[in-house]
């Protein structure tokens, strides 16, 4: 226990230490550290409003993850640029989700009680409706997919093996029975997802 | 070209692995055949959003790892359970009801039974009467005993000086000029409710005018977790803010740090324009998100509003020493979250206030002068 608690102590320092603009530009090298820091840094601001406006600690763990999953999707893009602390974004992504989901369950009543100065964010001007139609619609699509296809795809498309690999991994007779396989579920998924996701126009 | 095919090489295309002639080509398609284009936009579509998926799993799965070190850790219990507080929302009038129906039915049960015995043992009164005063005057008496013992009034305040908690378990943190040749010191602080605590010197060191006092006493429960945490380091103009006991009553001063040095180019202090006083030794230095910053030690007898406060950093290392050097049996553990950041002043004053304490400093060499 007490190492433990060293090596927090350890990390909280290091955090101290650590300016802002250090932590932003490792996290658009996407380095797993900085978002270690990042993430335990701010949890309790964020864990502090959810439980003042009716939530609970899980509500307020999924909100958080998802905030951070935004933030680090946009500093990964090249032209985005953070125009406040990374605390305030997290703080008013989280704040703009809560408000959502409240108004979803109808238990929103006009008023948030606010701990933190933030951005207004009244339209979705950071594409989190957007992503969120995409992404359901991608994961909806993989579910429906099944097996082998979504290990197929997985392995081809994200974890960059080869036909090869694959082949020898799922056991087909050679590569090119594997791609022939790998075509037939990328068909189908493109099918299932412009499914979902008809508002998709160029 | 089947379909596999067109699918292959737009995937080359979007791997960027066309060249020569088959990329013009390809780029001419896009210009001529609009339905091409769109379908290779698509296809990126697709393609991008099945990766964007893989990504925020694996950030999520990482994450989970994370917040398993919070949990473990559980830096929030000072946060209000959820169910709890809503249930006291939710019932709170009923109860309040039903709470004062039962006391005045309680009060009045009690008031007739006194008037009935009252007629009833008239007689035995005037006994019982005499009997209570002299329970009285035994209580008075002892608690006259208790008191002379625990307070040493017999010793009279040498001088007095500021401390804080230093880690929830009883540690507190002041100034080694302070406690240096002390006899007995008493730790009071008079906020929300009135502590005093017999504490005793348990480290000094006098290169960095710190000592760590250890609360020795029964009545001691423990403190509830700290809401400030160390900052290392703090910059040059940069608001600070003190709670400190130079009279009887707790004060607070306001100031900024006004050099990274202190007294004659010390690098062990910061120089601050906060208001000191005698008493104020040994009084934590907070900055305005309420991070424990230093600990005020001197002032400049000629200068005027040049004070001087310990960096938290030499606070970190004394600790680390003492923990390797002594080996305590109850560790000293700084606290690590501050959960005041987000407050205004008046709010942090409240949530730091229980934690400051006024030491009375009592010494030997007094008793034998005055005997």
């Amino acid at each position: 226990m007490a190492k433990f608690l060293l090596s927090i102590k350890a990390q909280m320092n290091e955090a101290l230490q650590h300016s802002e603009a250090d932590i932003i530009s490792a996290l658009r090298q996407g380095d797993s550290k900085a978002l270690e820091i990042i993430y335990k840094q701010h949890y309790p601001a964020v864990l502090h409003f959810i439980i003042q406006n009716n939530g609970t600690d899980q509500d307020a763990k999924d909100l958080y993850q998802e905030a951070v999953i935004i933030l680090y999707e946009k500093l990964r893009q090249e032209h985005f640029l953070l125009t406040c602390q990374i605390k305030t974004f997290l703080y008013s992504v989280c704040r703009k989700l809560w408000l959502k989901r409240l108004r979803e369950k109808g238990k929103y009543f006009g008023k948030l009680e606010d701990f933190e100065s933030f951005l207004p964010l009244e339209e979705d001007e950071l594409g989190i409706e957007e992503n969120e139609q995409k992404l359901g619609a991608m994961a909806t699509a993989m579910e429906q997919l099944g097996e082998p296809c979504r290990t197929l795809l997985k392995d081809f498309y994200i974890s960059g093996l080869t036909m090869q690999d694959i082949a020898e991994k799922m056991g087909y007779t050679n590569a090119d029975n594997a791609k022939n396989q790998k075509y037939k579920c990328l068909v189908r998924l493109k099918k299932l997802f412009f499914e979902k996701y008809k508002k998709f126009e160029v | 070209m089947n379909l596999q095919q067109k699918y292959e090489w737009i995937e080359n295309y979007l791997a960027g692995k066309l060249e020569g002639n088959d990329l013009s080509d390809f780029e001419a398609k896009m210009q001529n055949d609009p339905a091409f284009a769109q379908e290779v936009e698509e296809h990126k579509f697709l393609l991008e959003t099945l990766a964007q998926m893989a990504q925020r799993e694996q950030l999520k799965a990482q994450m989970n790892l994370f917040h398993k070190d919070l949990d473990k850790h559980k830096a929030w219990v000072f946060y209000k359970h959820p169910i709890i507080q809503n249930f006291w929302k939710k019932h709170f009038p009923t109860m309040a009801v039903a709470a004062s129906v039962a006391i005045l039915t309680a009060v009045g049960v009690l008031w007739n039974v006194k008037n009935f015995n009252q007629l009833e043992d008239k007689q035995t009164a005037y006994f019982r009467s005499l009997k209570k005063d002299i329970d009285d005057v035994k209580k008075r008496q002892n608690s006259l005993e208790e008191k002379s013992e625990k307070e040493n009034i017999t010793q009279p305040i040498d001088h007095t000086a500021t401390a804080f908690v230093i880690s929830a378990n009883g540690y507190l943190l002041t100034n080694y000029h302070a406690v240096k040749d002390a006899d007995a010191i008493f730790a009071e602080s008079r906020q929300d409710s009135l502590q005093r605590y017999q504490v005793k010197v348990f480290y000094k060191d006098e290169k960095t005018d710190l000592a760590v006092l250890k609360i020795e006493d029964s009545s001691f429960r423990g403190f509830r977790n700290l809401p400030y945490a160390l900052r290392l380091e703090a910059d040059l103009g940069e608001e600070v803010f003190t709670l400190a006991y130079p009279r009887e009553d707790m004060v607070y001063g306001k100031g900024e740090i006004s050099a990274r040095t202190g007294f004659e180019g010390d690098s062990l202090e910061y120089q601050i324009s906060v208001p000191v006083n005698p008493g104020n030794s040994g009084a934590p230095l907070f900055d305005d998100k309420g991070f424990l910053i230093g600990v005020i030690n001197r002032k400049h007898t000629l200068q005027e509003g040049a004070a001087f406060a310990i960096k938290a950093k030499y606070i970190k290392k004394l600790i680390d020493s003492v923990m390797q050097g002594q080996k305590p049996e109850k560790p000293i553990l700084l606290p690590l979250f501050n959960n005041i950041a987000w407050l205004k002043r008046p709010q942090q004053i409240k949530a730091l206030q229980n934690y400051v304490f006024e030491l009375k400093v009592h010494k030997a060499t007094d008793i034998t002068a005055s005997k």
